[in-house]
């Protein structure tokens, strides 16, 4: 396994340099000039004064984005190479400084948020799972089929009402405490739950109707020992794979849940970055994004062989 | 004591400590003067707390636009400012005189300090503006060929070779703060808070990027003494999220609240609605070298169908108001209101349309001209999507078969107009500033707002002759002139007026809202009862 962990590892240099390139070429090649964008009327209205083609070229100059790209491209990957992951047009700061600041905020959110998830997702799964066909059954489809007709931030704002402001416990703004990741938290575990929750479900069902639990059943052994022992840790090698895709989005993809909740993490920023054709923030989120979903799914392979023994990972076929 | 007078709390005086201020004092307040209102007698909570939905870029105003959002927040000043009505009144200055039509003479208030104590004096301003305009390109302009020279300790000239009578104006501007320039040093020095170094009634003590920021009253503070002791600032990204901070009650002001939701704040008993009419208008811009815009009275037809009460009801939430003309929205322009497309009028449309040759066929709903439809797109940005719907419907009733497409992404759009690739688009711009200047810019034959290079000699002839007025009359009514030119000519349709919805506690008092809520906003006055 440690041999495996480590070829993967090595995997992910050239995996982060073709998304690194590509997040390069593809930002450069979508429409808009971060001078323009950085000089042109603003959103909250308000005149702005001229800024005359010379000082736009100056700007563009001291940004660096006036050179060829092959120019540009091997700049900024020698800048890499040494560790450095760019300044940001927009606030002047190291990119990597503002990253930073913003991913303890982001994983505290994606940590609770995942853990949610997981209580959700196994705790009801496995309910419809056993009691299929009965009331409790139809009540958590329907429950999984609400969350994902709901949008994140409408149910956002709907727990931000009743809980903010009927009820008062929370704030709307603040700083990133423990008391204020619960909303988000919340909301993101339970609507990004229902699908691992239904595919948790199916699988349990497929599992249960297997010989070996049919003569599990024959043995006479309790239906806790069959579902808790036999046939969940199988089961669960399906849903694995979809939480740990998931904890990619988590970690990267909670924009809106960051802007309903002013959360202050990565999202936001990335999402005013883009609109600011802000490159060296975007392509350090790229980098960022890249290595935590490399990291994801080896974490979700390394689980597939603490879950079912059968699974050698690095032997050919295997894996 | 008379009630009203003596139970008066402010943050920091204890009613002891008020006692012990003596009854000579007192006797001096009450009979000298004026008489203390109900509303002053209220206690004055210690702390104002507001949100927005962004801050500022950082700490030196020669960085993005903090400049304005640190004015905006009382964290900053220049030399002059803005008033409600549209006039200049000195700021940092307590006078300015022109002593030729190309200079300027410019005095002091004595004894201002930055908050490090640093005297705010002729040196200090000089480095301050050439420091702004080295480092901001907004600046430079607003400075192009205005030198600054210091005279004594508190007076300054400022001069050019050519006549600057709108020089008030530009000192005026929303960039050129005065600030300590040897604290911040000669690059942008945007988060050492220990560098910061500014004027105004209150100073930034703690700051987070984009998500919030702590001032407190400036103990050095030239004016009045702030009411208020503190103020916090959190930013909220999302409008409705916004909303719901305004009915929490957590904040006693919250800019920019969704106008969907606007009826729930109406509905509370703790927070009021305030609609702040900007300065910024939103016009459709069409493209006079497509063959559709280049008769002058298809682009009149266009300016005569657009129903603008319908546009603020239905694209606005009832949120905004009707601009007939270029510069019906700016205070300096009342009689702007009674010019250009002040109604409806289909019949006319359709009458210029007709006489353009762009006829309606028999079994068709679009007109034609030599076997070619009326047919263009119009493009939008930003949150332009329900006015460009709105006006697709009110120019089909005229027959323009009109497609929307559009994104919030303002790359979109600019990029279509780089390419030359546009027909039709919205955009919102402000009118507020030097009219020379401003007008240029979007009319003038080189102006970089004049997207359509639509060029008009008499317009031009109009421009040039803002040279010779230096009196602030004469450039009004010039510049009313070229807004009646304007709307003869329909280089680009006005339609509505930017308005700026906040939520406002009920305890929130001397809430005036300034046309320029993004550079005005917190004041010495402004207080929250307890």
């Amino acid at each position: 396994m440690l041999q495996y962990t480590a070829r993967r590892l090595l995997i992910t240099v050239p995996v982060l340099w073709a998304a690194f390139t590509l997040s390069f070429l593809l930002i450069r090649a979508a429409p808009g000039d971060p001078v323009d964008i950085m000089f042109g009327p603003q959103e909250s209205g308000g005149g702005v004064e001229a800024v005359t083609k010379e000082q736009k070229d100056q700007r563009r100059r001291e940004l660096g984005i006036n050179q060829p790209l092959p120019v540009q491209y091997v700049a900024w990957f020698g800048r890499v190479l040494h560790g450095d992951i760019g300044t940001s047009f927009k606030s002047r700061r190291s990119v990597f400084v503002e990253l930073q600041q913003r991913l303890p905020a982001t994983l505290t959110l994606a940590a609770a948020s995942f853990t949610i998830k997981v209580v959700v997702v196994v705790g009801l799964g496995i309910l419809a799972a056993a009691k299929v066909g009965s009331i409790w059954d139809h009540l958590v489809r329907l429950f999984a089929l609400v969350l994902i007709a709901m949008p994140s931030f409408w149910l956002g704002l709907l727990l931000l009402w009743l809980f903010a402001v009927h009820f008062q416990w929370v704030t709307v703004a603040g700083p990133a405490t423990p008391q204020r990741v619960v909303l988000p938290a919340v909301t993101l575990g339970l609507v990004t739950a229902p699908t691992v929750m239904r595919v948790l479900r199916a699988s349990l069902l497929a599992e249960l109707g297997r010989a070996h639990v049919v003569f599990s059943r024959a043995k006479g052994l309790p239906e806790h020992l069959i579902l808790w022992r036999h046939t969940l840790r199988l089961a669960m090698l399906p849903a694995v794979t979809l939480l740990g895709i998931s904890l990619t989005y988590l970690m990267t993809g909670s924009v809106i849940i960051e802007s309903v909740f002013s959360w202050p993490g990565v999202g936001k920023y990335v999402m005013d970055s883009i609109q600011a054709r802000d490159y060296p923030v975007i392509q350090g989120f790229v980098l960022l994004a890249t290595a935590i979903t490399v990291f994801g799914n080896l974490l979700v392979d390394l689980a597939y062989g603490l879950l079912d023994p059968r699974i050698r990972l690095g032997t050919a076929g295997q894996t | 004591m008379r009630p009203g007078a003596s139970s008066r709390v402010d943050a920091g005086i204890g009613r002891r400590a008020l006692g012990r201020a003596g009854v000579g004092a007192f006797g001096l307040l009450a009979g000298l003067g004026p008489r203390l209102t109900a509303a002053q007698a209220e206690v004055v909570e210690e702390e104002l707390r507001m949100v927005t939905p962004r801050t500022f870029d950082g700490l030196d105003p020669t960085h993005g636009f903090s400049a304005s959002r640190l004015r905006q927040v009382g964290a900053a000043e220049g030399l002059l400012r803005i008033t409600r009505q549209g006039g200049i009144e000195p700021e940092l200055a307590s006078s300015y005189e022109m002593l030729d039509p190309t200079m300027w003479r410019v005095e002091l208030r004595p004894d201002v300090t930055f908050w490090s104590g640093r005297p705010v004096d002729a040196l200090a301003v000089v480095e301050s503006l050439e420091r702004a305009r080295a480092l901001v390109p907004f600046a430079a302009t607003l400075l192009a060929g205005v030198q600054i020279e210091r005279i004594d300790d508190r007076t300054l000239h400022f001069w050019s070779e050519q006549p600057i009578p709108s020089l008030p104006t530009t000192l005026a501007g929303e960039w050129l703060v005065i600030h300590n320039a040897e604290s911040y040093g000669p690059e942008v020095n945007s988060f050492d808070l220990a560098a910061a170094d500014l004027t105004g009634p209150f100073r930034i003590t703690a700051f987070e990027p984009a998500v919030r920021v702590f001032l407190e009253r400036n103990p050095t503070y030239w004016g009045v003494r702030p009411r208020t002791a503190r103020i916090h600032l959190d930013v909220i990204p999302d409008p409705d999220a916004r909303t719901l901070a305004a009915l929490s009650g957590e904040a006693h002001l919250v800019q920019l609240v969704n106008p969907a939701s606007a009826r729930q704040i109406e509905r509370s008993r703790t927070t009021r609605l305030v609609p702040i009419p900007a300065d910024s208008i939103v016009s459709a811009y069409v493209n006079p070298e497509r063959p559709q815009f280049s008769d002058v009275r298809v682009r009149q037809a266009l300016a005569w169908a657009v129903d603008r009460e319908e546009l603020v009801a239905l694209a606005h939430d009832g949120w905004s108001a009707p601009v007939p003309s270029w510069l019906g929205n700016d205070p300096n322009y009342p009689e702007a209101r009674r010019v250009g497309y002040t109604r409806q009028d289909l019949a006319r449309a359709a009458q210029l349309l007709d006489e353009a040759g762009w006829r309606l066929t028999a079994g068709s709903s679009v007109r034609a001209k030599d076997g070619v439809p009326l047919k263009f797109r119009l493009l939008w940005m930003l949150t332009y999507r329900p006015l460009a719907e709105v006006l697709q419907e009110q120019w089909r009733r005229i027959g323009a078969d009109v497609e929307v497409q559009g994104s919030p992404d303002v790359a979109f759009l600019r990029a279509r107009r780089a390419e030359g690739n546009w027909d039709a688009f919205l955009e919102g711009w402000g009118t507020f500033g030097d009219p020379a200047a401003v007008l240029s810019r979007h009319v003038g034959a080189t102006g970089d707002i004049n997207y359509g290079k639509l060029v008009d000699p008499v317009t031009e002839e109009l421009l040039a002759g803002f040279v010779d007025l230096t009196d602030p009359e004469d450039r009004r009514q010039q510049a009313l002139r070229i807004n009646e030119r304007h709307a003869e000519l329909v280089p680009f349709i006005p339609l509505t007026q930017f308005l700026q919805l906040n939520a406002v506690s009920r305890r929130l008092r001397n809430y005036d809202p300034h046309f320029l809520p993004w550079v005005y906003e917190v004041h010495p006055d402004l207080w929250v009862s307890a």
